[in-house]
This record gives structure tokens, sequence and C-alpha cells, in this order.
């Protein structure tokens, strides 16, 4: 049992923030399953919000199972808690209840632009797992290459720049490398 | 030349091994002091560069630590890595696993690079990784022997061209020095044996331009010149010990012993044909007289002017002896005829015409009688022909005064000296 809080804690750390992790899960975490809510929680704490929220509301939009652990253990990022929420897909007006908007599969490609269109301006930070070239209109995208665990992960810089959120470049030291289609 | 022992060494060479002994030193003292101090430079310049690697490192893979993304940390740890002198780094997460490393490609010495390494750069480098001022992971960056062992490389060249330029150096410099100290001890030597095998005495050292060897060119002249002195000195005494032994002290004139010995070279010596070699022999007639009623002194005195006299005139390959007492004796040789040798006699009778005045104003008047015998005529040896001469000087003196005799021959010749007294 305090093995298993103390790999929670693991990847909290590893993702950077003072992630405070304490479940009840039974099941020992599987490495995998830490890779995408790692790289979620990383995009989080490489932005910078006119507003620090407190807590981040991330909400997920479509089906992503590989975020499934946000779900089962508290995490924190720079201080402040991460409040996971799964949301239905037509509900819009994301920004006024969520700071981060991940976008699973599952969805329209319509309805993912729209929810773009809608975000363009807000202080909303969009991820999508579902556009492997990341020109739908998304901050950050993930791509999954066959034969790894982890995914690639993406940037728009048209849509960053535009946005009010503020990325750290380092994260481009991340993202190129996914660039190249490792 | 004095020829050198095997044992012993020339002094040249001595001087070329202590200048290339003390160049040597030198330039391995120097160089030794360059290697340790480059060397410690070196080594505090390669740790602050690991210690700045390391933090740029900790710098680049800060992003990758927090994604987790370890394959992301490859690339700026390569990047960092390979332009530098590192041979190995190692990115740890907070747990101290391994998270990502870079190893540099083995070089063509690679494992004397990483001993030595080892053995001279023993520190990390180490970074901290921090974010949001949470500590996520460290870098430990180890150096590589690439530079250190190039550094040391070019150090033991350089120092081997040095050794190199010192040893021609010194050995031109040393054979200058020894152009200058040898060359005069040299030629002092060859003066020394110059003057041991040919007693050349004359010969002189010339002066050096160093300070002690020109004291000692300057003593050996001296010495030298002392030497020469006392070898002319010995030579006069020589000279003048063989005059006395051979000549007469009172007249001048050669002695008995001379006479005979100048006369056995000449008969040994053989005589021309048709020539002959003849000896006079002179005695004075009143001699006697004088030295009984003047004295010792002027008898002497009288001696010394019949003697002046008779050489006066001889020709000049002729010898004037004094045998003894108041006998004399002429050794004539090349002579052509008896009328050479009794012109001889004439001549030398009639220098005693005109009286002798002595020192206390008496006049003496003194009279010659000559025997004359010739080889081969009358003796073929020195002996026989003395005899022969002295037998016809007593006919000569029985005859009568101022007279002439021949030997073996009967003939008496009386020739008037006019006497005045």
């Amino acid at each position: 049992m305090l093995n298993h809080l103390r790999q929670k804690l693991l990847l909290a750390v590893l993702a950077s923030s003072a992630l405070v992790a304490a479940s009840e899960s039974p099941a020992p975490p599987d490495r995998a399953a830490l890779n995408v809510p790692r790289i979620v929680l990383g995009v989080i704490a490489y932005s910078t919000w006119a507003q620090k929220p407190d807590p981040f509301r991330l909400c997920v939009i479509g089906e992503a199972p590989e975020l499934d652990m946000l779900f089962e253990v508290p995490s924190m990022v720079g201080g402040n808690a991460v409040a996971p929420l799964r949301v239905d897909t037509h509900a819009l007006r994301l920004s006024e209840f969520c700071d981060i908007a991940y976008v699973g599969r599952g969805l329209e490609v319509a309805s993912r632009r729209a929810l773009y269109l809608d975000a363009e301006g807000q202080a909303l930070l969009t991820i999508s797992a579902a556009d492997p070239d990341c020109s739908e209109g998304s901050l950050f995208c993930l791509r999954w290459s066959p034969g790894t665990d982890s995914p690639a992960l993406l940037l728009n810089l048209d849509v960053i720049t535009r946005s009010p959120i503020q990325v750290n470049p380092r994260v481009l030291q991340i993202t190129r490398g996914s660039g190249r289609g490792r | 030349m004095i020829d050198t022992p095997h044992s012993s060494t020339t002094l040249a060479v001595l001087l070329e091994r202590a200048h290339f002994r003390v160049a040597l030193l030198a330039v391995l003292l120097a160089g030794l002091s360059i290697l340790v101090v480059g060397f410690l430079s070196l080594r505090s310049y390669v740790e602050k560069d690991l210690q700045f690697s390391a933090r740029t490192i900790a710098h680049a893979v800060e992003a990758s630590l927090v994604f987790g993304d370890s394959r992301a940390a490859e690339g700026p740890l390569e990047i960092i890595a390979s332009s530098r002198p590192i041979s190995h780094v190692e990115v740890l997460d907070r747990n101290g696993s391994p998270f990502a490393s870079w190893r540099a490609p083995a070089g063509r010495l690679g494992a004397l690079e990483d001993r030595l390494a080892q053995l001279a750069l023993p520190r990390l480098g180490e970074a901290d990784v921090h974010f949001d001022g949470v500590r996520i992971g460290s870098v430990h960056v180890k150096a590589a022997g690439r530079d250190l062992l190039s550094f040391i490389g070019l150090g033991l060249f350089s120092a081997l061209v040095c050794l190199g330029i010192t040893a021609v150096l010194a050995s031109r410099m040393s054979r200058q020095a020894s152009r200058h100290i040898v060359a005069p001890l040299r030629e002092l030597v060859e003066a020394v044996s110059a003057t041991r095998d040919e007693r050349a005495f004359h010969k002189r050292v010339e002066v050096a331009r160093i300070a002690e060897l020109q004291q000692l060119g300057a003593g050996f002249n001296d010495l030298l010149e002392e030497l020469e002195e006392w070898q002319a000195q010995v030579r006069n005494d020589y000279a003048s010990l063989e005059h006395l032994a051979c000549h007469d002290p009172l007249t001048g004139l050669p002695n008995r012993r001379r006479f005979e010995d100048a006369l056995a070279d000449a008969l040994n010596q053989g005589i021309p044909a048709g020539l002959s070699t003849a000896v006079l022999f002179i005695d004075g007639d009143e001699f006697k007289t004088i030295n009984d009623e003047l004295g010792h002194e002027a008898g002497d005195e009288v001696l010394r002017i019949i003697a002046r006299r008779l050489r006066s005139r001889v020709r000049a390959t002729d010898l004037v002896a004094r045998l003894g007492g108041d006998e004399f004796a002429v050794l004539m040789v090349e002579v052509d005829s008896h009328v050479s040798a009794s012109r001889t006699a004439e001549e030398l009778i009639a220098s005693m015409e005109h009286p002798i005045n002595l020192a206390g104003g008496h006049q003496v008047s003194c009279t010659l009688s000559i025997g004359i015998a010739l080889s081969p005529q009358n003796a073929g040896d020195a002996t026989g022909l003395l005899r022969a001469a002295d037998m016809a000087m007593y006919r000569a003196k029985r005859a009568g005064r101022s007279t002439y005799c021949f030997a073996t021959e009967p003939t008496v010749r009386s020739h008037q000296t006019g006497e005045k007294s």
C-alpha cells in the first residue's frame, strides 16, 4: 500500500509539480498508464494563465482511457490541485468551467473544430488525442506511433501564438523531438 | 703531441659533456615545471568546464525530465556533450534511477584516455535539475582524457624538440668554448713536447684570451726563456771548457793535443796526389836566456809575441800551435812543393827580425830554428811526421840560428836574419 503510494508520488514528481498522490487503487499502476497523465501534467506545468487557476479544471471530452489514472489519483501542479472532469461532447462554452480541455477519440471532426473555434481567444488549454497532424486548432496534440507506448507531443504554433495562455518555449524541446515522428 | 692514455678524457670532451648535462637538466626542469603547471591549470579549467557542462545539460534536459521523455533528452545531451571534452553523461531522475545517458564514441586511444581521465580528473561535474523550485533530477558528467592526452603528448613532443635544439646548441657552444680553452692548451702541450723532444727552447706559446691560460702561457714562456738562457750558458761553458782543453792559455794558440788531433785528421782524410801535408817544428833560440835573465813574465810576453807573429805570417788554412815551452808547430795542408813550405819557413824566420820591446823597457831579440817534415815523403803517420820535423829542427839548430832544415834531406839552408841586438 505504502509502496503503491510512493509510486503515485513518483508519477507526480516526475510530472514536475508537487503532485500529491493518495490512491486507493488496488492494482499496481502500469508504467504505460502513467505516460499520458505525465505529459498532460507537464504541459500544464509549462503553461501560464493570466491568473493561475486553483484548482486546474481538466475537462476530458470523448474516450480517453489513457487518463484514467488522473481520475484515480489526486494530483497537483505547481502547488495547485488538478481536478479532472468528464464532460459531454456537446457542452459548449467549455472555457467557462474548464482551464484545460483534453479531446479524446470518438468525436466528430466538426464538433472538435467547433470546440476549438469556441475556445479561440479564451484561456483554455486544448490538448487533442485525435489529431495526429495537429492542424485542427488545438494548442497541443498527442500522436501515437505504432510500436511505442508513449505518444509524441505536437503543438500548433499558430494557435499558441494567438492564445492568451503563455507556453514556456522549453516545451519545444519535447515537441520538436516528437515532430520528427519518432 | 703527447699520446693520450685511454683512461683519460680530453678537456673538450669534458666540457662538451658538462655543457650537455647542464642544458639537458635545464630543459628537463623547465619542461617538467611547465608540464606540471600546465597540467594543473588544465585540470582546473576542465573541472570548471565540467561543472558548466553539467549545468548546461541540466538546463537542457529539464523539460525532458518533466515530461518523463528520456528520448527527448538524448538530442540536447548529444549536442552539448559532443562539443565538449566529455566522455560520459548520466542524467538521473529524482530517485537516482538512470533517466538518460550519453557516451562519447571511443577514440583511437580509448582505454588509455579513460584511464588517464580517471587518474588525472577524478572529479565529476554535477548539477541538479530543478523545476518550480523542486529538485527533479541530477546530471553527472565525466571528463574525457582527450585534451589531457593531447596536452601531455604535445608537451612531451615540444620537450623533445627543445631537447634536440638544446643538444645541438650546447654542442656547438661547447665546441666554441673549447676552441677558446683547448686550443691554447693544446698549443702549450705541443710546445712542451717540442721542447722535450727537440730541445726547441726558442719556441714561444701564443698568449691566450683566458686569464688563467694567459698566465700559464706567460709562465711557460718565461720558463722557456730561462731554459734557453741556461742552455746558452751551458753551451758557452762547454765551448770555453773545450777551448781550454785544446788551447794554450798563455798564447791562445791550440795546444799539442789539438795539433796532434788536427794532424791525424789531415793525414786520415788523405792527401790529394801531387800535394803534401807539411809540419814545421819551430823552436826559439834565445828563449832560455831571456827567461833566466828577465824572468818568467818577460818570457811569457815573448812567447805571446812570437805566437802573434807566427800566426800573422801563415795562410788562413794553416794551423799554428804551441807544443810546450818555446816549441811551436805549424800544420800546412795541401802544400804543392818544398818551395811553399820553405817559403813559409823563411817568412816565419823573417818575422822575428824585429826585436821585441818588453814592458820594462828591455828589448830582446829572438830567433827561430825550424824543422820541416812532409807527408807522404817523410812519414805517413802523425807521430812519425812530428818526430821527423823535430829531428830536422835539431839539425837546423845545430846549423845555427835562424835556419830551417828539411827532414831526411841533409840539405841545410841557412838564412841570414841580419842579427840586430
